[in-house]
């Protein structure tokens, strides 16, 4: 091969070095850059999970280790209307304190500014001015939070008896 | 060529003579260098973003496996409980002791007054109906309801006598919230 043809092949050669170069190179370079950016944003991804699901981990021991007092939170204010435990709790709240309650009827309040939907609950009573002042403590120290937003206190057969009739309002809520 | 007496002077067959000369494969070394280091970048680039990919691959493969291992009925349970817990201050702030205020009438009640009826409401305000004996007691109950620094307002409605000598009458009361229903025991 003479010196020309071998400086023609030695062109030849830099030449398809830089058409690869250039044109397979530049793409995987490019490539590359882009790769490496989304591998750091998914190893921080990865990390983040990982971390969150150690606190969860975590949460869930003490979760666990505290069950006492989430079940009592839960009961304060229930994530649903739970209308079965409340009757049975107002029965309870009825029964310790000796006053007779007469009737019951529960409708729900419409509050949507409020974070929580309200149960409220009409009950009529009868009993003496101790019972009834026992059933607003049983009401009022309840597990479930109700308040008693409206009272009417009215004395039996005209005052003849020692027995009071007592009409509640009483409001009970429950997560929305 | 003919033998001229047996003698040859010239070759039987032509040789070209080569001579190399110094740098004369420069530039054709110099390509293959250069295809070679051009190939090799290219390579290692490939390889490289072979390897960013499957290690894409591999973190995809282990984030999807962590999503596999949530717990999504404990996260929703402790959702719950943050709504819970961020609602308990809100409500127990406001919670009515109904019991607060009825001990607090008690002491506010004087001789000859006797209460027939009362309705509470959770706004502050008090209706009452009630005995008196004479005058003079419902003057005494008043200015007891108006001494106390629970009660902010008092009027006094129809005030009727009764065969019986007694008086009838009708008070609608006004309280203090935070003193006579609000912050009661803890509970």
């Amino acid at each position: 091969m003479d010196r020309a043809a071998k400086n023609y092949l030695g062109a030849g050669l830099a030449a398809l070095g830089l058409f690869i170069a250039v044109g397979f190179g530049w793409t995987y370079y490019n490539n590359v850059s882009s790769l490496r950016a989304a591998v750091l944003e998914k190893e921080e991804t990865l990390a983040e999970r990982q971390n969150i699901l150690a606190n969860i981990a975590k949460l869930k021991e003490e979760y666990k280790s505290r069950a006492a007092e989430v079940k009592k939170i839960s009961e304060f204010i229930p994530a649903k209307k739970s209308l079965a435990e409340m009757v049975s709790g107002l029965n309870e709240i009825a029964t310790t304190s000796g006053n007779l309650i007469t009737d019951i009827s529960v409708g729900k309040v419409e509050n949507n500014d409020n974070p929580y939907s309200t149960l409220s609950i009409n009950i009529s009573s009868s009993g003496t001015y101790y019972t009834l002042r026992q059933l607003l403590a049983n009401i009022e120290k309840n597990i479930r939070m109700m308040d008693v937003s409206v009272l009417e206190i009215g004395s039996s057969q005209g005052g003849a008896s020692n027995n009071l009739n007592a009409k509640l309002i009483v409001n009970t809520y429950y997560l929305k | 060529m003919a033998d001229v007496k047996g003698l040859q002077l010239l070759p039987e067959t032509r040789k070209k003579i080569e001579v190399v000369m110094p740098g004369e494969n420069r530039w054709l070394y110099s390509g293959i260098i250069f295809l070679i280091l051009c190939a090799s970048i290219v390579g290692g680039l490939y390889f490289y973003s072979s390897s960013l990919s499957a290690k894409i691959a591999e973190i995809d493969s282990q984030l999807a496996a962590m999503e596999g291992d949530r717990d999504s009925a404990f996260e929703r349970e402790v959702l719950t409980l943050n709504k819970q817990l961020a609602l308990i201050s809100q409500l127990a702030g406001n919670h009515i002791y109904w019991t607060k205020s009825l001990d607090k009438l008690e002491t506010l009640a004087v001789d000859q007054v006797q209460l027939t009826s009362l309705k509470m409401e959770s706004d502050g305000k008090i209706a009452l109906s009630a005995l008196a004996g004479n005058y003079s007691a419902l003057a005494r109950q008043i200015a007891s309801l108006t001494a106390s620094d629970a009660v902010t307002d008092i009027d006094l409605g129809t005030i009727k006598g009764r065969t019986d000598g007694k008086l009838e009458f009708n008070l609608s009361i006004l309280i203090d919230k935070s003193r006579m229903i609000l912050n009661g025991q803890s509970r």
